[in-house]
């Protein structure tokens, strides 16, 4: 990397890093464990920056490294430790109306998260925090639309009975405890 | 399809964001891309350690310099055998004891890795006694990264040379860097010093390119060759 491109990529950290360090901050659970993902990131993109500045992509690029780091971690070292649940994943869409009561509890929304499969997580990440749409996400994620589907729909009824045990003194928990155990 | 930014799950997250990053996301960006470019040039690479696979960046084409070419033992060239029946060309991984960024010095025995248009030259070394020299792989396969499409040799070691290679990495995965770098020695060369943050089991590595474009199908192909066992 010469001077010039240094400077480039200095000025690039500088206008997107809030942004991603956001992403990445709640890809993790943690701002250090996040930053620390966000610079592994940086780092690979600034091998790789005269190629991804002439493609004009290099935001695109970091992203991508964001997910697959941390969704490449979840595989390699979370084998099992994905849970197995007995829940129906897929819910009627009007349960989408619960949601207002449920996600009251904004300091729980993390533990919630948390809980999640890194890979879930990943998509609820992708879709909820930066409204991106289905094939975008399967182009980052690197798999099928159909998939980033279920995993929505798993994510959701997980993050609904998490949500639900951990606030059962919201204003309606019954309604989202119903909506959650189906 | 239904509209992300209508869902209440949209708010929540934001709102979560704004409120705990308010006082402590400023403090997270300091030095963000001085500490990325350091590691981007340090060539730290990303150990995708764990059950089995470390990514180990390679400089494939401009090339890497004998240090010294006089006094050292390991850096003998395996000259082209004549009765065409050559055996695999074996691979060493050392673990390794210093690494700067310079090219080695005249008599030294480390490995100099040349300067780069994008990286300045550096310098190994090795502790050859401790890590495990001539290894002879059962499969070196050639093929390009799921992740990001760059060519690499994903190699597997044999039932022995994976309980060794635990050991090993086990055994430098708490180290501080660059002890807790490896250094893949094949003819002589170094073809990469990944990292590692834990005992790699599954007895496979890849090695990747260092930068896009670094290992091309050919090279890739024909490193997979010589290791391969013929």
């Amino acid at each position: 990397m010469n001077a010039d491109e240094e400077r480039q990529f200095r000025e690039f950290v500088a206008a997107r890093s809030r942004s991603l360090l956001h992403t990445a901050y709640l890809l993790t659970g943690d701002w250090e464990q996040g930053r620390g993902l966000l610079q592994t990131a940086l780092a690979s993109t600034a091998r790789r920056w005269s190629k991804l500045r002439d493609r004009e992509q290099p935001e695109i690029y970091v992203r991508r490294a964001l997910y697959h780091a941390q969704v490449d971690r979840f595989r390699l070292l979370s084998w099992g430790r994905e849970k197995v649940t007995d829940t129906v994943p897929d819910q009627p869409s009007g349960q989408v109306a619960h949601w207002a009561d449920t996600v009251v509890q904004r300091q729980d929304i993390m533990a919630a998260l948390r809980r999640l499969p890194k890979r879930q997580r990943a998509v609820i990440v992708l879709r909820y925090f930066e409204d991106r749409p289905d094939n975008e996400i399967a182009a980052i994620l690197g798999v099928a639309q159909g998939t980033v589907r279920s995993q929505t729909h798993k994510a959701l009824a997980s993050l609904r009975t998490t949500l639900a045990e951990a606030g059962p003194s919201a204003a309606s928990s019954t309604a989202a405890g119903r909506g959650s155990i189906a | 399809m239904n509209d992300s930014t209508e869902h209440p799950l949209h708010d929540a997250l934001h709102a979560h964001v704004r409120e705990s990053g308010s006082d402590t996301a400023g403090a997270h960006l300091v030095g963000l891309a001085d500490g990325a470019l350091r590691v981007a040039r340090r060539r730290q690479w990303l150990a995708r350690a764990g059950v089995g696979v470390v990514a180990a960046a390679v400089v494939a084409t401009a090339w890497v310099a004998v240090a010294d070419g006089t006094t050292s033992r390991a850096h003998v060239v395996q000259p082209a055998t004549g009765d065409g029946t050559g055996k695999a060309t074996p691979v060493s991984l050392l673990p390794v004891t210093s690494s700067v960024e310079r090219a080695c010095t005249q008599g030294s025995d480390g490995y100099t890795v040349r300067a780069t248009a994008t990286h300045p030259a550096f310098c190994v070394h090795t502790d050859r006694a401790k890590g495990m020299a001539d290894v002879r792989v059962t499969a070196a396969k050639a093929g390009k990264s799921t992740v990001d499409g760059t060519w690499q040799v994903e190699v597997t070691l044999s039932p022995a040379d994976r309980t060794r290679f635990a050991a090993l990495t086990g055994s430098i995965a708490g180290a501080p860097v660059p002890r807790n770098e490896f250094a893949i020695v094949i003819d002589g060369k170094l073809w990469g010093n990944p990292s590692v943050t834990s005992s790699i089991t599954g007895g496979r590595f890849e090695i990747v390119g260092a930068y896009v474009g670094d290992l091309s199908s050919a090279t890739a192909h024909d490193l997979a060759h010589r290791l391969n066992p013929r």
